[in-house]
Order: C-alpha cells, then structure tokens, then sequence
C-alpha cells in the first residue's frame, strides 16, 4: 500500500491533525532557523556598525591629525617666509643711501608678504605720504588726523595694535579689525609711522605677524639712521672737498703769480746779464789790457789795484755767464744735445783737469768707475755739471781730505756719485743748495768766496736731462751729492 | 614624422616675450600655423599679444586666456607666455565666439543669453564635432554656463574648460584674435583625438553622506543628511571645528562625489550662519559623497595609472590645475607636474594655466559637469 492508498484509506480528521502537526513542526523549524539567521545578521550588523563607527572615529582622528599638521605646516612656512621677507628686503636696503629708495621697497608685494593688503608709511613731522599701498584718500586723512592726535603716545610705544582700546575708532573707519602701527625711530626720533591693515588671511593677526612688523619697523629705523649717518659723512666730504678745491684754487693762483713774478725774474736776469755783457766785455777787455800794461806802464799800487778789478770783473763775467745760462735752460732756449756719450771718459777728463787744485790742497781723488759706460746726455752741459760738482768737492774740502767719484751702473741708469770729506751742510740746508743765490751761512762759505748760482745751474741741466739730484751729507763728515743718467742701452 | 604640435614660453618682459614664443613657433612650423593657444600671466598687456604675433606668425586663429600661474612642460611658470600651436591638417575649429559680459543684465537672463547664443551658434555642431573648449571669466556663473553648454551641446563628449570665480590681475582677459574682453570663451572642432583625464590624489573619509537640500545656481549646500550641512565637518571635527572655521581650513578638505572611476570635488569656501555650505562645483541633490583628504602616494598611484599607457608616445597635453588644489598640494604641486612629464617622456608636450574651476564631460558622462582641485588633462593627438 503506497503512502496515496493510505491517505485515501485514512480518517480526514486525523489527516487534518497530522498534517497540522506536520505544518506547526516545519514552521517551528523555520522559525527557529530564521531566528538564528537573524540573530546571525544582527550580530553581524552590530559588527558592521562598530566597523563603521571605527572607521568614523578613525577618519575623525585622520581629519583632525592632518588639520593639525597643517597648521603646524603653515605656521612654520608663514614664518619662513616672514624670515624669507625679513632677509630680502636687508639684502635689498642694505646698500640704500637714499630715504626714497629706502620706502620704494615697500610696495605691494612686501605688504602681501607681510600678510596684509594695505600698507602705509606716513612722514611723522609732515605727514608726507612716503608709501602708499591701497588706502583711499579718505582713508589716508583719517589715518593722518589719528597719527597727529596720538604723536605722544607714539614717541612712547613700539607697536599699536587693533586690540588696543585707543585704537577702536579705526575698526570702523578700515572696516577691518586688522591693523599694526608702529612708529620708525631713527635716533630715538620718530622718524616715520607704517601702518598695516586688512589682512589677507581670514584670521587674527598672529604674534609672528606682530614680530616680524616690529623687527621691520627697527630695521628700517636703522636704514634711515645709516642713511643719515652717510648724508652727514657725504655733507662733510662736500665741504672738505669745497675747501680743498678753494684751497687748490688759491695754490694755483699763488703758484701763477709765482710762476709770473719767477718769469718776471727770469727775464729781468736775462735782460740785466745780457745789458751787463757787452760793457762788462769791455771793461774786462780794457782791465786786462791795463793789468797787461799794453797803455804803459803803471805804478805797482795802481797796477795791484786794477789786478784786483780784472779778478773781479772775471768773476762778474762769470757769474753773468751762469745767469744766462740758468735763464736760458728755465726759458728753453738753450739747445740740450743729449747723444749717447762715455760718462766714464768725461769723468776722467774733469779729474784730470781739476787735479792740480786738488793736488794743491793735498787731496786725494779717487775714481770708481767701469771701464766705460755709455749714457744719452748733452757732454758740454754735463761737463759743467762735473766740474761745478767737482770744483765745489775741492774748494769745501779741507786739506789732506779725500773726494771720491763714482759711476756705476743702477737699474736702467748711470748713478754718478761725487763724495767728499768735507764740512758737510746741515740738515736745514740741504733743500735749500740748489736754489739760486742761495750759500749755505756758515763760516766756511763765509771765507769761500762763490755766487750761490753754481748748484742752482746743475740742477737745472739734471732737470732739462729729465733726471734726478740729491745729495746727502753731515756736518764734519762730508757731502754725497747724487745724480743720475740714463743708459743707453735703456733709452 | 611631421610634427603637429608645437609649445612654446618665454619669461621675457612685455613685447620682447611675445617675439621669443613667435620665433620658437616659427623655428618648428616655418611656412604655417594654424591654431595658436596662448596662456599668459597678467604681467602682460593683452593688446600687444595679437598686435606682436601676427607680426611674424600670422596665424589663422589666436585663443588666449589670462591666469596666475602656468604650466610649460615639468615647471609651474609665475610669471610669463605660454602658447601651443596645433598645426594637425585634420584639426579645424568650426566655431568661435567669445562673449562679453553685459553689467545690467540678471545672472539668470544672462545665463539665457548665453544659451540662445550658444544654441544658435552651436546648433547642429556637436553631432558632426568631437570637441567644445570653453574658458569663462570671474562674471559667468559656472553652473548657470554649464547648464547652458550641456542644453546647447546635448550629450556630447570632449567637452572642457575652465574659468576662474575671482579676478586675478585687473582683468580675466580672454581673447579671440583681436578681440579682447572678459566673458565667456567657447570653441568647438573636430579633427582631434581627445582624452580627457582627471587626476585627484584625495582619499575618501568616514562614511558617506548624501546632500539633501541644495541651491545649485547659488552655488550652496544646504543640508546634508537632513541635517545643516556644517554638521557634516563638526561631526569629524568636533572640538577642533572652531579653529578649522576660524582658520578657514574648508578648502583642504573638499567633498567628493562619487562617479564611475573618480570623484567631483566640490571645495568649501566658506560657511553661513545657518549652517549652508558655500561652495565651488557642480552641486546636485541626492548625490552621495564623503569628505576627501589629501593623500600624496595616491596621488602618485593615480598619475602612473592614468598615464602608464601614453608613456613614451607622442603628443600634447594641455593641464587644466585648480588654484584649491595648489593650496591644497603645496610643494607636491610642482613635483605632481615634474612626475607628470617624467611619466608622459620628452615626447609629450606638457602646457597649462590655473583656474578656479574646470569643466568636463567625457565618454562616459557625456554631460558637462564643473568642478575643483581635481587636475583635469586633456591629452591630445
């Protein structure tokens, strides 16, 4: 009997409770394993829920960590950069000696760098605008009218900021709630006032704004104080150079005059030894030829008489002769022939010439010279520089004393050196040999007799040579005098 | 191989950078240019751009627009001339037209002004182009300018631009030939193959929200989850939200709305009494969202991926950055742009500018959306 047959065999009152039975038991099993599901799923919902509320408070801890990071982030860039500002702006004033280039540094980019849109620097004696970044002009007389009422305050303070309770009249006046002022001090004086406001940022000004406005305001302070420092330093180099310009100025003037009235004595020697010439000529002519008695002969006193005079005209002559000589090198009109010559040779032959004086006096002379030594010079003319040089070494020279002539070759010149032992010249004295007339005022010049031109000539055939002289010397010891020629090979 | 693309920059002053960008395009395309794009700083006088080059390029068409900064191959230029010319004999631009703003009319009467005009002149054109361009100044409502693109363009891909919700310098110069003015700018062209990328780099956070009450056209959100929608920042800030409000930190975390394989940021500039959001993207109710934070590997994750396929091939690739996501990237922006052209190789010639906002539709959107600090690149070739 299949399960078909049984049921059709079956009480209906007893299928209907069987198959009830069957029902309520697979619905209870269902139920059942539908709660377990349930109870599954929420478990695993609450699990999904504490995820999510982890990974909430997770993206909370994130939000939060890099919100704060970057504000780190941007506090130190701000102040790298304020750093960065703070450095340009010295490495760009630090050679400013100007007050108008000095506020010119302050446009708009220095202001925006600062953290703020306006900028203002306000003259604090006459209000004059030095720099003005984007304040109207309603804006910039309200701001004078404040710098003039709080002038006191100002001398006292260092920086004035919005929160300060004298300030608040100005919250209305910017519309901002953001602004610095402070004064510029150059010298302890308030030079000058700078006013930042609105800043560019939606924030408060931060201290490092404050700061780094303060060290600016020093800073600049400094500048003007350099800059003044330097306009009084220029002020006086102006005048300094002033008076040493009207001090050049009457040295030029006194050397023109100078220079004139040396002119004007040049000419009057030359004109005086040239007037003197022809006569003296004459009267040397006749006094020779009365001395010679070619008129007769003369009575032994008249006879010593007229000799004394012949001497003296000869040294009148002499000394007229040097006069037109010194006049006509000073006035160039005596020709210098300087050709290669042996200085050596000419040396010799003065020494020879002017030995018998020497061996008069029992001097000894000595030459140091090279075999030969060929320099560019005018013979004739050093020549008369040899024997003035030599002839005063024999006449200053006591007897026995020793006078030394030494040539040597020196760099791209001859040096030749005439030395003596004789009274020397005082230290005073020695600038002065060569000027003309000039005799050193001691006892021995006073027995030897000389005119003063001797010197003063070689100096000026040396200087027509382009050359030097100088001499050295020492009371009682003896005299060096010095002068160079140039070497042929050199020239 | 004959080169269809040419960039071009010079940091030169005034007229004098104008002749450098000219020759250098000269020296590469000799007997014609074409199309010239011209991004530059506002250290120049537009005028004299038309005036310098059409002295020796004569080019057929001169775009240029005005921007803060500028991209030219691995550098973000502050000051200078950037132009690209496209020399593609396929390329032609079929229409152009740049709009001015007129002072007196309403935001929204002029937002129908620019979709008659635009219907008119765009009419039929998006079913035989495969490109519309537009650049809009500090003036044009974006989302007033992108509804109107979306109505005159319908479903339409390739569609990019930019414009800017602030002025920077005394002008948002745009320019078409010798027409210079600020406005709305929009060309439209075919004959260029056009990829549009968008890179992000920003990680979605907590669980996510959905935007329940909005006033898109005045760019604000106005609820979130029911609930005002500065609620949804003060839930993750809580007691750090003062100082991220006092400190105006909304930017740096923008809200991400979710699309197929990348997010529309939306960025916070500001926040009402109420607790509205002020906001710049395309803000739409019943879009779903999570608050993004800025993530550097995924950033560099996202630029391999995106650009691993055009790596050593030739071409051009105009960048369209965000000024939010420069703040937000800091020093990573200018490494993102060197990490752009390693990836892309010498082949690739890298060009830009910054803007406010960017808009887009690609294949798969098809409907001109407008956004912020994504960095959207249009790669073409």
């Amino acid at each position: 009997m299949n399960l078909l047959e049984l049921i059709q065999n079956s009480d209906p009152l007893f299928l209907v409770t069987f198959v009830s039975a069957l029902t309520i038991l697979f619905l209870t099993f269902y139920i059942f394993s539908k709660l377990q599901t349930i109870s599954i799923l929420k478990k695993n919902i609450d699990y999904l829920n504490q995820t999510i509320k982890d990974l909430d408070h997770q993206a909370k801890i994130i939000i939060r960590g890099d919100m704060e990071l970057r504000l780190y982030q941007e506090a130190v860039e701000d102040k790298l950069n304020k750093l960065s500002l703070l450095k340009n702006m010295i490495f760009s004033s630090i050679y400013v000696l100007d007050r108008g280039e000095l506020f010119y540094q302050i446009n708009e980019k220095t202001i925006n760098d600062l953290g703020f849109q306006k900028g203002l620097i306000l003259g604090f004696k006459e209000f004059d605008v030095k720099a003005n970044i984007d304040f109207n002009p309603h804006e910039l007389e309200e701001l004078k009218k404040f710098v003039l009422a709080r002038q006191d305050l100002l001398k006292t303070t260092t920086l004035l900021t919005s929160d300060s309770e004298i300030c608040s009249g100005l919250i209305s006046l910017l519309s901002t709630r953001n602004f610095l002022i402070a004064p510029i001090k150059a010298r302890q004086d308030i030079s000058a006032v700078f006013i930042l406001s609105n800043l560019l940022t939606h924030t408060e000004i931060q201290r490092a704004e404050k700061e780094i406005f303060s060290i600016i305001c020093v800073y600049l302070g400094q500048c003007l104080d350099n800059i003044k420092l330097f306009e009084e330093l220029y002020d006086s180099k102006d005048a300094l150079e002033k008076k040493v310009k009207e001090r050049t100025k009457e040295l030029v003037q006194s050397l023109r005059e100078i220079e004139n009235i040396s002119k004007m004595k040049s000419d009057f020697i030359s004109s005086v030894s040239h007037e003197l010439r022809t006569p003296l000529t004459s009267v040397k002519g006749f006094s020779s030829l009365l001395v010679e008695e070619k008129f007769g002969k003369l009575p032994p006193e008249a006879k010593q008489r007229l000799k004394k005079v012949d001497e003296n005209v000869n040294k009148l002559v002499n000394m007229v002769n040097v006069l037109l000589d010194i006049s006509r090198i000073e006035s160039g009109k005596m020709e210098v022939k300087i050709v290669p010559s042996d200085i050596v040779k000419l040396i010799k032959d003065v020494a020879e010439f002017l030995s018998p004086q020497a061996q008069a006096k029992h001097l000894s002379l000595t030459l140091d010279t090279p075999q030969e030594l060929t320099v560019h010079m005018d013979k004739s003319l050093i020549e008369r520089v040899l024997i003035n040089l030599l002839g005063n070494a024999i006449k200053f020279t006591s007897d026995n004393g020793k006078i030394t002539i030494q040539c040597k070759e020196q760099d791209t010149n001859a040096l030749i050196v005439i030395s003596d032992t004789g009274f020397g010249i005082e230290k005073e004295s020695l600038d002065k040999i060569f000027q003309e007339f000039y005799r050193v005022d001691n006892p021995v010049n006073r027995e030897i007799k000389g005119t003063g031109l001797g010197l003063s000539l070689v100096k000026r055939i040396i200087s027509a040579h382009k050359e030097k002289i100088w001499v050295e010397s020492e009371p009682d010891k003896g005299t060096s005098i010095y002068f160079t020629l140039k070497l042929e090979k050199n020239a | 191989m004959e080169e269809k693309f040419a960039i071009a920059l010079s940091e030169k002053d005034g007229e004098e950078a104008l002749k450098e960008i000219s020759l250098k395009i000269k020296s590469t395309f000799p007997r014609e240019v074409k199309y010239l794009l011209i991004f530059f700083t506002p250290h120049y006088s537009p005028p004299i751009i038309p005036r310098t080059i059409n002295f020796t390029l004569k080019p057929r068409l001169i775009l240029g627009v005005q921007s803060p900064f500028l991209i030219f191959e691995d550098r973000i230029i502050e000051k200078g001339v950037v132009a690209c010319c496209i020399n593609k004999n396929e390329a032609e631009i079929k229409d152009i037209f740049l709009k001015t703003p007129s002072a007196q009319k309403e935001s929204t009467i002029e937002s129908e002004h620019i979709e008659s005009s635009l219907r008119s002149s765009l009419k039929g054109l998006a079913r035989k182009n495969n490109f519309s361009v537009s650049f809009l100044s500090y003036q044009r409502n974006p989302h007033e300018s992108t509804r109107a693109l979306e109505l005159s363009l319908g479903k339409m891909p390739n569609v990019f631009g930019a414009g800017f919700m602030k002025r920077y310098g005394a002008k948002n110069y745009l320019m078409v030939n010798n027409d210079i003015d600020e406005g709305f700018l929009d060309m439209v062209g075919k004959g260029l193959e056009i990829q549009l990328l968008k890179i992000g780099g920003f990680l979605p956070i907590g669980r996510p929200f959905s935007i329940t009450r909005a006033l898109p056209e005045r760019n604000m959100i106005l609820e979130i989850n029911n609930e005002p929608a500065i609620n949804i920042y003060k839930k993750y800030l809580g007691t750090k939200f003062d100082l991220f409000k006092k400190n105006y930190l909304f930017p740096l975390y923008p809200l991400g709305i979710k699309q197929k394989d990348s997010f529309l940021l939306i960025t916070v500039t500001n926040c009402l009494e109420d607790g509205s959001l002020l906001c710049v993207g395309d803000i739409k109710e019943t879009q779903e969202g999570h608050i993004m934070v800025f993530h550097p590997p995924s950033l560099l994750n996202t630029i391999k991926e995106k650009l691993n396929s055009l790596s050593g091939e030739k071409g051009l690739l105009l960048a369209i950055n965000s000024l939010a996501r420069k703040k937000i990237l800091k020093d990573t922006d200018a490494e993102e742009i060197r990490f752009i052209k390693n990836s892309l190789g010498v082949n690739f010639k890298v060009f830009g500018a910054y803007f406010d906002y960017s808009i887009f539709a690609d294949e798969n959107t098809r409907v001109p959306e407008w956004e912020t600090a994504n960095l959207l690149m249009a790669v073409v070739k």
